[in-house]
């Protein structure tokens, strides 16, 4: 039968209350889980049975809610969902063949959680300082760009669009640097996003010592208090999902 | 999720969340070809599998 894998644990950093827990875990979900271990690494796994073969945004959020609940207890590498192997052999195997990669980033993952970090432009404040900047623009124009041609209009719209882009560009960098380097006082663990929306100053995922979780939510909050035209928004803890880019051969 | 969760938007968080599942984590590489209710799911890479065994059903009378 086919073997779903959730995450993969430092065995020797996990105690004996982790069997006890796995069957709490079963009994709550009404999944049986079990743990393979192999190579000082554990797997939590489960068979994959027939009823379940069926892919939905339910059992994706079922998937994602037993890795949340492990990596409340331990640190954990989460597996990404279609995480299957045909066999029990197979998942020690992948342990056993990937042990050293896997190691060090539960190493570098140990102790740690990942926080979502995101400041959004709010939709007032964008179409004020923009509209403000666009008439700006106005003043700046090129002397070729003047007049009432339709051509010289097209133009002229092309301009203003790419000069209020750029002045866009200029801020959020300008807001990036400051609040990167603050940030870098907590964490140095800190990855962008790809921007899917203009509407997003930041959108990063940080990993932080759960030590210093105070510290952030201080950070988050003097930033608010600081920016409020934006919304600042941090959703977490999450699992590790950001830092655990490994490929399992 | 957790007891201290600080979500502000349950929406940002559930796209979150998929967008973690699907597109984050520790990935496994490799096809591999299992059988589920007598129907062949290929894995490409391992990946998700955007069907259900309905479709398939469906899929293999057609064939």
């Amino acid at each position: 039968m086919p073997i779903i894998i959730y995450a993969i644990l430092d065995t020797t950093v996990i105690n004996e209350s982790i069997s006890y827990f796995i069957e709490k875990l079963s009994i709550e979900s009404s999944i049986q889980f079990k743990l393979l271990s192999s190579h000082e690494l554990t797997a939590v796994v489960s068979i994959r049975t027939a009823e379940k073969s069926a892919t939905s945004r339910e059992e994706l959020l079922i998937y994602a809610g037993i890795i949340d609940k492990l990596s409340q207890k331990y640190s954990v590498l989460p597996m990404r969902y279609g995480s299957v192997v045909s066999s029990h052999e197979g998942v020690t195997d992948l342990l056993e063949k990937n042990s050293e990669s896997i190691l060090r980033v539960l190493k570098k993952i140990m102790n740690k959680e990942e926080y979502s970090f995101r400041i959004l432009f709010s939709h007032k404040h964008q179409d004020a300082e923009f509209n403000e900047g666009s008439a700006d623009v106005a003043q700046l124009l090129p002397g070729i760009l003047l007049g009432n041609s339709e051509n010289k209009q097209y133009l002229l719209k092309k301009y203003q669009k790419h000069i209020i882009e750029e002045m866009r560009s200029k801020y959020i960098e300008k807001i990036q640097s400051l609040v990167i380097r603050d940030l870098r006082n907590i964490t140095e663990f800190i990855e962008f996003n790809k921007k899917v929306s203009p509407a997003f100053v930041i959108d990063a995922v940080i990993l932080i010592d759960k030590s210093v979780k105070c510290e952030l939510l201080a950070f988050v909050a003097s930033l608010q208090s600081m920016y409020p035209e934006h919304n600042v928004i941090l959703t977490g803890p999450w699992p590790v999902y950001n830092f655990a880019k490994i490929t399992l051969e | 999720m957790q007891d201290d969760f600080y979500d502000i938007n349950k929406e940002i968080t559930i796209l979150d969340v998929l967008d973690r599942v699907l597109t984050k984590g520790v990935v496994i590489t490799g096809d591999v070809v299992i059988s589920v209710a007598d129907i062949d799911l290929i894995y490409l890479g391992l990946r998700l599998l955007l069907s259900s065994v309905e479709t398939m059903e469906k899929m293999k009378a057609v064939n």
